[in-house]
């Protein structure tokens, strides 16, 4: 018996220690492939491994990025700190995105993306407006703008006198270039020959001068953290502005400028004033809370989407989606049905339809509108014009009709890119913008009076 | 009386019961060892999130390696690319990204992440680049016949071949070159440029030009440029200085200037002009052998018969030794002449000489590049291929010549590069051409210096002598002028 257990446990023994060997071994072995793994790494990526390549399989894109990186990380000599990631990652979006050439869908590096996030949940830094690229046709020639597409109350942009529409053509001196980055010095020339024709000069200068004001000059990507970002910073900007034949100076310090996205009030006892200022998660919840249970006893309803530069689509948990605001907007204003159309590709089409709140608002409407209302709210304004719902006063909008997605790449920054044009239900492209049904020659800086209001009451209550 | 049933004996001697458990252990151990070894699953990284559509839940990263090797703060190159290339393939209203569009947007990308090394001799080259590279280095193929330079960020035509098909097309000195085929060179890699000038000989490629307050577009016919590699005159006759002027370090390099040397000797040769000015560089094997022409073994024990200094990726050094075979004409009083276009192994074989003290370098501060790229095929070439920066070189005694640039990668002027012994700015009478003796006052200089030394007058004042002389030339240039170019021989 003793025998027979010895015997068990010399064995029970033997096995053990022989197990423990093979995965002692085992995680030795994994150990050297981590210390070592680059080197067999480097056999993985197909991309440079010729002897295992099969000749005719097209490598995948996502494997060539892989394998460049790879090689960067491991066999490039350089200063430690040029190989940082955030620089490879930054460098090589930023190109990637300025190689498709389109002004609504960029990169955002870490400082622009979060300034444009907290521009989008109403806190503004920087000169305190909205920024876009527009794009216009002069003499065969697309130039492109970096253009103001809304000026936030009581921001520096305001107090200097910047409008909607402004297109800023210099910062503190040095030429704004909106045109890609990857541009070529013909078509530059091309722009340069063009704009000579304002300033009379000796035409062999021209070329010299397009040569060093794009060396001196400021790509987009560099301007706008200097427009959208900080605070207490002195700027001079050069504007160009429609009707006007010169281009002219303004300066300003940048600055914190907070926007509360919604406000409501009764107006004399009898009409309600809704202005939405922005479309995001909190202006959605706002919007609830004011329009729910509206007092049906008003003779009306003025919601004011002047000064409104819309909104992005987001992730829901973001807090920045306006898509869902706006529709949340038109569902307690309408019965429901289509207000709007999505162009999510040229040519293919979807209605946007809602369906409406348990009881919504049933009084007359009218919405105040002006060069400042973009994007989104051209939608809501037009989702409630065409259905006759609403009558429209003030003046022309803005005329965008990009929907952009906004994403954040997870410590890389973010993107925001086209990703679909609005319609209005009737198939009118919103680039065209909106007329108001009444128009009023005056805009929202002017403060003391307020003529579109007073006449969106009169129309409410006479 | 129960009978005790006879066991089989135990076939192996009890002693060798340890030792076997022992050999078993350790057979798994080794089994186990290469199982782990293996394994996959490490330092795989998904690429792709899941679909996901905005309004639901926001892209997500499936990030983390088994090994624990994830980056910082999530700024991962790979991911943040992959989900930005996925959210333009499924929500980008502008195009369609099919698999070639993504295939070039991915090239941009790396273009990108390589443009951010800021290093102006890393670059992607797309397929179409490549080809054209693997035409030029393996067949006969047509030249321009002119220098490029990079002169501080324009890039500039030095010295035109006279005769040659840029000279013809009336390209001129000093005009900055702008485009190349109607693209534009500004922020491109100079080796990337050159490449372009290149090509099947007889056809044509139009270069834009800025000349002073004109702009031009000069179509240029390339043609088969012969390269002339080694000139050598007897400078100085009475007091028998020889002049040898080496254009760049290739195959042909160490027999050429061999056979100068010889053919200098039998005209009784006794003091030595070696000249590397606008020399671009060229074969590591080049330079070895031809610092050894005039460094002699165990002259310095402390530099162990290093030429260079090798630094490789990993951290890891090599030393690249002295040919002796090479040091066949013995010692000379020599000078060195070099200028900021002398480059790579131009440095390299100045630093040698200098470290070993066997020569006075003239002239002004060289180039400032040590590093070496190495190319990286992709895909056979059908992704084309990087060229990358993958080791750095040191003169024997250890010290970094590389120069330094800023942020966006500008070179700053100053820095980098070998300093001279005596410094002498190249004087603005000079046609840079070799030709032109009497303008050449940095040439003078080193004569001057040779000429003291071969009167036995002792370093300190043949160097004062010479100094004297180069200072007393009229001013060559502004200090921003004297820019150190990156020159680009044309002649292969």
């Amino acid at each position: 018996m003793k025998r027979s257990l010895k015997r068990s446990l010399s064995l029970v023994f033997i096995a053990g220690a022989v197990l423990g060997g093979f995965f002692g071994g085992k995680m030795f072995g994994k150990q050297m492939r981590q210390a070592h793994g680059r080197v067999l790494a480097w056999n993985d990526s197909h991309a440079f491994d010729s002897a295992l390549d099969d000749s005719n399989a097209e490598v995948p894109p996502a494997e060539l990025f892989r394998s460049v990186l790879d090689k960067v990380q491991h066999d490039y000599v350089g200063s430690a700190a040029s190989v940082s990631d955030a620089r490879l990652s930054n460098g090589a979006l930023s190109r990637m995105f300025a190689s498709l050439n389109d002004p609504r869908t960029t990169y955002l590096d870490p400082t622009l993306y979060q300034a444009r996030e907290e521009a989008l949940k109403g806190s503004f830094y920087g000169i305190g407006a909205a920024l876009a690229i527009v794009v216009t046709h002069k003499e065969d020639v697309d130039f492109r703008y970096l253009t103001v597409q809304a000026v936030m109350p009581g921001s520096p942009a305001e107090k200097a006198g910047l409008q909607p529409g402004d297109h800023l053509t210099e910062l503190n001196g040095h030429w704004i270039i909106a045109y890609s980055v990857l541009a070529d010095y013909d078509r530059a020339l091309q722009k340069t020959r063009a704009e000579a024709q304002h300033h009379p000069a000796d035409p062999s200068r021209q070329a010299n001068h397009v040569v060093t004001n794009i060396r001196q000059g400021l790509t987009v990507s560099k301007a706008l953290p200097l427009l959208l970002t900080g605070k207490g910073k002195p700027l001079q900007l050069t504007v160009e502005r429609n009707g006007q034949a010169a281009p002219f100076h303004i300066r300003l310090t940048t600055g914190l400028t907070r926007v509360n996205p919604v406000t409501y009030q009764v107006l004399d006892k009898r009409v309600g004033y809704l202005q939405v200022r922005q479309f995001n998660a909190q202006a959605a919840s706002a919007v609830e809370k004011a329009l729910d249970g509206l007092d049906t006893d008003l003779k009306g309803l003025i919601v004011d989407l002047r000064g409104n530069p819309g909104g992005v689509k987001a992730d829901a948990k973001s807090g920045v989606d306006g898509y869902d605001c706006a529709l949340t907007l038109l569902s307690h204003l309408t019965p429901g049905g289509t207000v709007g159309i999505l162009e999510a590709r040229p040519g293919r089409r979807s209605p946007v339809t809602l369906q409406a709140v348990e009881r919504p608002v049933s009084l007359p409407l009218v919405v105040l509108i002006d060069a400042g209302t973009a994007n989104l709210s051209e939608l809501v304004a037009a989702g409630l014009h065409d259905r006759r719902r609403a009558r429209l006063i003030g003046a022309h909008t803005f005329g965008d009709d990009v929907l952009p997605l906004f994403a954040g790449l997870k410590g890389n920054g973010g993107v925001e890119i086209d990703t679909a044009h609005l319609f209005t239900a009737s198939g009118v492209d919103l680039n065209r913008g909106l007329r108001p049904d009444i128009p009023i020659d005056a805009h929202l800086s002017d403060t003391h009076s307020d003529p579109a209001l007073k006449r969106a009451l009169r129309a409410l209550l006479y | 009386m129960a009978a005790y049933s006879s066991r089989k004996p135990f076939p192996f001697a009890r002693w060798a019961v340890i030792p076997a458990v022992l050999l078993a252990v350790c057979a798994s151990g080794m089994i186990g060892f290469t199982n782990g070894l293996l394994s996959p699953g490490v330092r795989t990284h998904e690429l792709g999130p899941s679909a996901q559509s905005v309004g639901g839940e926001g892209p997500e990263v499936s990030g983390g390696t088994e090994s624990g090797e994830a980056a910082v703060q999530g700024a991962d190159p790979l991911d943040a690319y992959a989900m930005s290339l996925d959210l333009l393939q499924r929500r980008y209203y502008g195009a369609r990204i099919d698999s070639h569009r993504a295939r070039t947007l991915t090239y941009e990308a790396i273009r990108g992440m390589l443009g951010s090394l800021r290093d102006q001799f890393t670059s992607y080259l797309d397929p179409g680049e490549w080809q054209q590279m693997e035409t030029m280095t393996e067949g006969d193929f047509g030249g321009v016949g002119a220098f490029m330079l990079q002169a501080g960020d324009k890039i500039k035509i030095d010295r035109p071949m006279p005769g040659g098909p840029a000279d013809k097309a009336g390209v001129k000195p000093n005009d900055i070159l702008v485009s190349i085929d109607g693209k534009a060179v500004r922020g491109r890699n100079v080796d990337d440029l050159f490449d372009l000038l290149q090509g099947a000989p007889n056809t044509v490629v139009r270069l834009g030009i800025l000349r002073g307050k004109q702009t031009l577009v000069l179509p240029v016919t390339r043609a088969v440029i012969e390269p002339v590699i080694v000139q050598h005159w007897m400078e100085d006759n009475r007091a028998k200085i020889g002049h040898i002027v080496l254009t760049e370090f290739n195959r042909k390099s160490i027999t050429q200037m061999n056979a100068a040397f010889a053919d200098l000797e039998r005209q009784g040769v006794r003091a030595l002009v070696f000249d590397l000015r606008f020399n671009p560089g060229g074969l590591l094997d080049a330079a070895q052998d031809v610092a050894s022409v005039f460094i002699p073994e165990n002259s310095k024990p402390e530099l162990h018969n290093n030429v260079v200094i090798i630094h490789h990726g990993d951290g890891e050094e090599e030393g690249l030794p002295l040919e002796p075979e090479q040091h066949k004409h013995g010692q000379l009083p020599l000078v060195v002449l070099v200028n900021g276009s002398s480059a790579s192994a131009s440095e390299i074989v100045t630093g040698a000489i200098r470290d070993y003290g066997v020569g006075t370098i003239i002239g002004e501060r060289t180039f400032g590049k040590g590093k070496v790229q190495t190319l990286f095929e992709m895909s056979h070439g059908r992704d084309g291929g990087l060229r990358l920066t993958t080791s750095l070189y040191y003169p024997p005694k250890h010290y970094d010549i590389n120069f330094e640039h800023d942020d966006d990668g500008n070179r700053i002027p100053g820095t980098g590069g070998i300093v001279p012994d005596i410094v002498v700015p190249e004087s603005t009478q000079w046609k840079e051409d070799f030709e032109d003796k009497a303008n050449d006052n940095q040439l003078q200089t080193a004569l001057i210096f040779l000429r003291a030394r071969l009167e036995k007058k002792s370093m300190a004042e043949a160097t004062q002598l010479a100094q004297r002389y180069a200072d007393t030339e009229k001013p060559a240039r502004t200090a921003l002028d004297i820019v150190p170019g990156k020159p680009h021989s044309t002649t292969r």
